[in-house]
């Protein structure tokens, strides 16, 4: 099972920030505090949507294919992340 | 199946809704002919005789032609991105419940039963109440109940392909789609009164 990555505090739902990177191989440990990069900051399976529309090229038609959606439901779906994405941009620019 | 019955347009692509709903538009604009109904506007069914398939055929490629024109002036308001595909899709395929209605009238027993109460009305002296038949009454009101229930499933299939077609989201998005239905509704008359 691959843990899923948390965006927001569990308690106070605010957003998290990475304190520590660590190496699996020397185990050498990086303190400090690291914004999350934007695209972490969506749920997981926007995440999965955005790297699938890159993957096929770009093309929603293929999306829609490929997800078994009609293509006004997968551009919707882009649509809605653009929102979040510039929502993001808009909070974090504050 | 629930999707297929309630929302196929978030599921199928605009050609085979397109070819089903061009199929389904024709074959059963058939049952108008048969069981004597007019789709006489976007929301009307009414029941005459004769009618003939070309009437009733012209009638449902007119509110298909009616809606799809109002429904994309909207979206097109609301959302640049709406294609007129996607509302003539939505459009096509939630009108296909109505085109189940004339069934009901089999053998005209729902036109025979609605002229006698209208008869009886006109027949009773005024303040009086007129003497009704029990069949008479269930038959009319199973046709209602009927009637009100393929009307919710047509505008729950147009809104959701209307919501597909557009992103539509929240209360503001329900009251435009309603105000245009409407609208669409008494175009449609408007329509239909000049063309006969």
């Amino acid at each position: 099972m691959n843990p899923k990555l948390p965006a927001s505090c569990p308690s106070c739902e605010s957003q998290l920030s990475v304190t520590e990177l660590s190496c699996p191989e020397c185990r050498t440990k990086v303190s400090g505090t690291y914004a999350l990069p934007m695209l972490l900051q969506i749920p997981e399976e926007e995440q999965q949507f955005i790297l699938d529309f890159f993957l096929s090229s770009g093309s929603l038609k293929e999306m829609a294919s490929q997800m078994g959606k009609s293509y006004p439901t997968v551009r919707n779906k882009l649509d809605d992340i653009i929102e979040k994405i510039k929502n993001l941009q808009l909070k974090q620019s504050l | 199946m629930k999707k297929i019955i309630f929302n196929p347009f978030e599921q199928f692509s605009e050609r085979p809704l397109i070819l089903f709903g061009i199929a389904a538009t024709i074959l059963l604009s058939m049952s108008g002919s048969f069981f004597n109904a007019r789709f006489d506007g976007v929301l009307d069914l009414h029941f005459s005789t004769p009618t003939f398939f070309i009437n009733t055929l012209t009638d449902n490629v007119i509110n298909v032609v009616i809606l799809s024109l109002a429904f994309f002036t909207l979206g097109k308001i609301r959302n640049p991105k709406t294609r007129f595909i996607d509302v003539f899709t939505a459009s096509l395929i939630s009108r296909i419940p109505y085109y189940f209605l004339p069934f009901f009238n089999w053998n005209n027993i729902v036109m025979v039963e609605s002229e006698k109460l209208l008869q009886q009305f006109q027949t009773t002296a005024p303040g009086a109440v007129p003497q009704f038949e029990t069949s008479q009454l269930l038959i009319l009101l199973g046709f209602t109940v009927v009637t009100f229930l393929f009307l919710a499933w047509f505008i729950y299939l147009l809104y959701k392909g209307y919501k597909v077609a557009t992103n539509a989201k929240g209360g503001v998005e329900i009251v435009l789609f309603i105000v245009v239905l409407i609208s669409a509704e008494l175009f449609s008359k408007i329509i239909f009164y000049l063309l006969n």
